[in-house]
Order: structure tokens, then sequence, then C-alpha cells
């Protein structure tokens, strides 16, 4: 199981403790790479992805919130959400809310109307490639 | 110029090596002008060749922005890893980490998705519960805690509520009633630093 933190993925390389070899063809002096070696020039090959994110947001009393996502490219991306239920009996429109994509990495949620019920709601943020 | 981020796997378990944002020069105008299956092959091929001169030391090219695994390309043999092009997903760097490379089928795959919990610096409130295969950044405003593999993930979905300090511990209220105990268990076990994600918002920090 991987389990980093992101801050720590970014890494710059001491250069000084590493081998290099020099790329004659070039001029270029640097480690010719050849990690791949790997052809995939013989057939065709595709890259395909998906990115599907969902969250449960919890609201309080505030208005709006906001809630951080992975990030989308906005114009690919649908986000579909759905409140929860009220208590058995309640009436009031005060659980109603809304979410939609703010930013490349942020999904907002607003209530309808005000209120000091806490209230949930279900969203996905579904990317279309 | 074309700009292109690239992802490295290894070939043996699929797992991420490194990745390389930066300009290419372009493939050649005839590749350009072909279509089909000759078109596939012709830019393939470019992508190959170009991918070669790139290594965690640097490249010939203009380097945006990379990051790597250094043990595992080390480690990785010649021949044992594969360079795949994610330009147009447009995902930040880095966010390929958790994916792996299928060799059988040549594409990546998106393993479970991570589990996160977000906090809200301000009001001390894990007031989110977020689901994705790829990296949830903290904000200035938000913390978020990946909580993948650890006693919270059961969890998930269930983790909300205000965080409050009592003689020196974490204590959560607000959660539903019948996880709460687990939740609170989990949290005086120290599975998430809810010390650090309190604190001030820390940018991108380079580990040089």
């Amino acid at each position: 199981m991987k389990h980093i933190n992101p801050n720590q993925l970014w890494t710059q390389v001491p250069v000084a403790n590493r081998t290099v070899e020099v790329n004659t063809k070039t001029g270029f002096t640097a480690a010719v790479s050849d990690k791949t070696g790997f052809s995939l020039t013989a057939g065709s090959y595709t890259v395909r992805a998906s990115s599907c994110q969902r969250a449960l947001a919890y609201m309080t009393s505030v208005a709006s919130y906001a809630f951080t996502i992975s990030a989308v490219t906005m114009t690919r991306t649908h986000v579909a959400y759905g409140g929860s239920a009220p208590p058995a009996g309640a009436t009031d429109w005060s659980w109603d809310a809304r979410c939609y994509l703010t930013s490349t990495t942020v999904v907002t949620c607003d209530r309808i109307s005000s209120s000091s019920h806490t209230t949930s709601l279900n969203f996905s943020v579904l990317e279309l490639f | 110029m074309t700009l292109r981020h690239l992802t490295w796997f290894r070939l043996e378990d699929g797992q991420w090596l490194g990745e390389w944002k930066g300009h290419l020069p372009p493939p050649p105008a005839h590749l350009l002008a072909q279509i089909g299956d000759a078109r596939t092959i012709g830019l393939n091929a470019w992508l190959q060749d170009a991918q070669r001169m790139i290594t965690p030391e640097g490249s010939p090219y203009e380097t945006h922005e990379h990051c790597w695994d250094l043990a595992a390309w080390d480690d990785c043999p010649t021949g044992g890893a594969v360079c795949v092009d994610v330009t147009k997903f447009n995902w930040p760097l880095g966010d390929q980490y958790f994916h792996e490379w299928n060799t059988l089928d040549a594409g990546i795959e998106y393993p479970d998705d991570r589990k996160y919990i977000q906090v809200d610096r301000a009001r001390q409130y894990i007031d989110g519960n977020h689901s994705s295969s790829r990296f949830v950044r903290s904000t200035s405003e938000k913390a978020l805690l990946d909580i993948t593999g650890t006693a919270l993930e059961p969890f998930h979905g269930s983790i909300h509520g205000k965080l409050t300090l009592e003689n020196g511990r974490w204590v959560l209220t607000g959660a539903p009633a019948h996880v709460a105990d687990g939740i609170q268990h989990a949290l005086d076990d120290g599975v998430v630093d809810i010390q650090e994600a309190l604190l001030p918002h820390k940018e991108k920090v380079l580990i040089t």
C-alpha cells in the first residue's frame, strides 16, 4: 500500500552524485535514459482514463461550503449531487442544497435557504475523456 | 515545441517511476499528415525516441516540472520501463502516482480509490469525506488527510464533526453514534496527524 505525503513527492536530484553518460550523437551531456528499451512502436497503444470522484459533504449552518477535489478540466467535468433526507415529519426546505464546480479543484455547495440544520450532500465528479 | 506530460511505469509490476512535463520538439510534419495506424505508430516512435533523453538528472528539453521515485528509477533495469503520454488528461504533475501500467492491456489501470477526509482549518471541523484515485491537495482553508489503509478507512463516509483539543487529545463530536467510538479510537491511536493538519497551509516543498 502506497502512503505518501504529496509534499514529499517533488524531488530534486543531486546530479553530482550520479554517473552521467555522454550522448555524443547530440552533444548533450546527460544520462541516456533507456529505462524503457521497450518499444510500443510495433503496434499502437492508447492511454485511456476515467476520473470519478465521490464525496460526502457535511453542511452545518453555513450558507456555502467549498470542497476540495483532485484537479479536473472544468469543460470535461460533470457534477452530480443529492441531498440527505430530512427526518420524518420535517417539511421545511432548509435541507435543500446544490453543488457545482467553481474551479478545477473546488466543488461549492450552497444551501438554498438559511437554516441551522446540519445536512449532508453526496456528490460525484465525473471527468469525461 | 509541443508541451507534453510523460509518465514512466515499471513493466514488471506496473509501478510508477516518475513524471515529466515540458516542451518536446514537434513531430515531423509527414507524421502529422498521416492517418490511422500509420499515424499512431509514427507518433509512438517519435515519442519513444524523444523520451529516451529524459532522466531525473535532466534533459535537453525545456522542463517545466518533474518528479521521480529515484530509488525505483535506479533499480529499474534497461528495458524495464514504459513511457506513456498522459498530456490529454491535463492533470497536475504527480497525479499518476497511484496508478499502474497493465502490460497485457497496454494501458493504465486506476486502482481502488484513495479515501480522504477534509478538515476545515478555521472551524476545526471535519466537513467532507472524499474518494479519488488521485491526490486531493490541501488548500489554505482545507486540509485533506489521506486515511487509506488506516484504522479510519472503514468509517469513511461517516467521519464528520467538530474537533476539540481536550487534555492533549483530539476529540470528535458530531459523528454518528454507532461509529463514534471506533472513529475516536482511531484518532486516539494517532492514525492521522490532526495537529499537523490544522497548521497554516504550507506550500509545496522541494526535497533536496
